[in-house]
């Protein structure tokens, strides 16, 4: 690790903002935590996925969730911990005046991110949104993790003998490989123990939608199969999309409503898709929180 | 078919061409991934203006707009074209080709053979009626209001669009086009992850692999992707990370017409997930500065 040559004031300026940084991000988890804490213990109803939406916990279904709320806990720390390692390999590299992009990079979307979850403390919005910048973070996070793991390395006299070792090298690449393989069939394990079905829309689905392209006059609609009495639909009219509000529990009072809204409004070039939910099981519960809400895009 | 076949090949020369104009030093892999970024960064500009004054989006009036960009770079700069493209070496272009097949191997193997998407949202139905209503209608769903110039009100349509013209081209149903091209899309960039690492010299070549596998080993790509359906938001991952290695060239040598394409891809974002937008701005400014600060 090379010695700093950074100007005092600069670095003390990095400092500053990196306090800032660190202290309202760690802030944040602590919040995160305790709301969660919250939703363990029952004191809080609400579903934790609609707090917490981190990489993992939406790989296994929300009555799995329901059974590892200690294992979420240990994977939230876990993650905690990588973007940790993240934010002092950002520091370490102002320090070293190295990789002035990706620092900036860095910082850029943890401004963003502090925007975002001051936004949702404060004025309880768009959680869903706050959860995607992290999925952004996750890309520069990563390299500077590397950094951090090499700067170790090098400290410890590690890198030559790494480098120099083929056999360790043919290990790594293989499991890099079986790695990506291996997430791969986890996810689909994690995916199919829910009783999902990971496709939306397979070729039997594909038939169940109802197609109107051809078959649609003004205030005319014809539906092929018929409408099924739980259905999803998300139709394009008149450049406008509308939707069913995907709520916990399905009224049939409010769907078919919006449908007759629709079809009474629908014209030439409509495109709608219509999920017979009770054919396709579509996971409907986790965006409770974000439909009512809000919008689908604002 | 035959239109859009040609919109294509026309547009990513008329991107090659205009990368190299701007950025002559960049490394073959590097070229055909910046060319491939400002074509549908482009496709996107010309889209909106096309929309905003009532006219069809994949037709002539595309070709048009492409062939006149054309025209324009190889009258105002033609000079940079006769150099020499630089080849990347053997190691270089094996990496690439070995993180892209791994990717998209493990990527769309759950899809085969019927190449619908997977997922398990139905945001993969909504972004699908998106795409599929822009091949019937060749209209955007975007309202011309004063709002929308500044900032689309209605969802981005940046991978719709793209999504729209492969699957025009190529005469095929959008349904079968959007994963594929979601997976095409996240696997580059994580390709574009392995460029940054090595062009910025923080690891060797051999080493770079290692991030660039855990990004996709880790479960983010795989989510987003084939999860949650979340194209659009890979779509502009893509493109901000696209911007992060091509601003690495402007930042050695900062001048204003390198700017140009970051502006362009800085558009695309807008208009493909304009929550990200704020990100790149920020981060090709506090880059600048941090440049300025370092060399004082």
């Amino acid at each position: 690790m090379t010695k700093s040559t950074l100007p005092r004031k600069y670095f003390l300026m990095h400092l500053i903002v990196f306090a800032f940084v660190v202290g309202v991000f760690t802030i944040d988890y602590i919040t995160v935590i305790i709301k969660f804490g919250e939703a363990v213990i029952g004191t809080n109803s609400k579903p934790i996925a609609n707090y917490i939406r981190f990489l993992p916990f939406d790989f296994f279904g929300w009555e799995l969730k329901k059974l590892i709320h200690f294992f979420s806990i240990i994977l939230n720390g876990i993650i905690s911990l990588y973007f940790s390692i993240g934010i002092i390999g950002a520091f370490n590299s102002i320090i070293n005046k190295k990789y002035n992009l990706l620092t900036s990079f860095f910082i850029a979307t943890f401004i963003q991110t502090i925007l975002l979850g001051l936004g949702v403390l404060i004025f309880e919005t768009r959680v869903y949104l706050y959860s995607k910048i992290y999925y952004l973070l996750f890309y520069p996070t990563t390299i500077f993790l590397w950094i951090f793991f090499k700067d170790i390395s090098i400290k410890c006299k590690m890198v030559h003998a790494i480098k120099s070792s083929a056999k360790f090298k043919s290990v790594l690449l293989l499991l890099l490989v079986s790695g990506v393989l291996l997430s791969n069939y986890i996810m689909s394990i994690g995916i199919q123990s829910t009783g999902h079905k990971e496709l939306v829309i397979t070729p039997d689905q594909y038939d169940v939608s109802i197609w109107v392209k051809d078959n649609l006059q003004k205030g005319n609609i014809t539906c092929l199969g018929g409408v099924p009495e739980t259905l999803w639909f998300y139709a394009i009219s008149n450049k406008t999309a509308i939707s069913t509000e995907t709520t916990h529990g399905f009224s049939d009072d409010i769907l078919p409503l919006k449908f007759t809204e629709w079809k009474s409004s629908a014209v030439k070039g409509d495109v709608v898709i219509i999920l017979d939910t009770d054919k396709v099981n579509v996971d409907l519960d986790e965006f409770e929180i974000m439909y009512k809400k809000e919008m689908l895009w604002s | 078919m035959l239109l859009e076949l040609l919109i294509i090949m026309i547009g990513i020369f008329t991107s090659y061409l205009f990368i190299r104009c701007i950025y002559p030093t960049q490394t073959l892999i590097k070229l055909f991934l910046s060319s491939t970024t400002i074509f549908m960064c482009l496709m996107i500009l010309i889209g909106y203006v096309l929309n905003f004054f009532g006219l069809p989006l994949i037709s002539k009036n595309t070709l048009i707009f492409f062939l006149l960009i054309c025209i324009m770079i190889l009258i105002k700069n033609k000079d940079n074209l006769y150099q020499k493209v630089r080849i990347d070496d053997r190691y270089n272009i094996f990496s690439f080709i070995f993180i892209f097949i791994v990717g998209f191997i493990s990527y769309i193997f759950p899809i085969l053979p019927s190449l619908l998407p997977v997922s398990r949202n139905v945001d993969s139905a909504a972004h699908f009626a998106m795409v599929k209503y822009i091949v019937e209608n060749n209209i955007l769903m975007l309202h011309n209001t004063l709002g929308s110039f500044i900032v689309p009100n209605d969802y981005p349509f940046g991978f719709h669009l793209n999504a729209a013209l492969i699957s025009k081209a190529l005469n095929v149903e959008p349904i079968y086009i959007i994963y594929p091209l979601a997976v095409f899309i996240a696997v580059l960039t994580v390709c574009l992850i392995y460029g940054i690492i090595v062009e910025s010299k923080i690891s060797n070549r051999f080493f770079g692999l290692v991030p660039a596998f855990i990004i996709l080993a880790f479960f983010l790509p795989i989510y987003m992707i084939r999860v949650m359906g979340w194209w659009s938001m890979a779509f502009g991952i893509f493109l901000v990370i696209s911007f992060i290695w091509i601003s690495i060239d402007y930042l050695e040598n900062p001048r204003i017409s390198k700017l140009i394409p970051l502006i362009i891809i800085e558009i695309g974002v807008i208009f493909s997930y304009t929550f990200f937008s704020i990100n790149s701005t920020i981060d090709i400014v506090s880059g600048n500065n941090d440049k300025i600060n370092s060399s004082t």
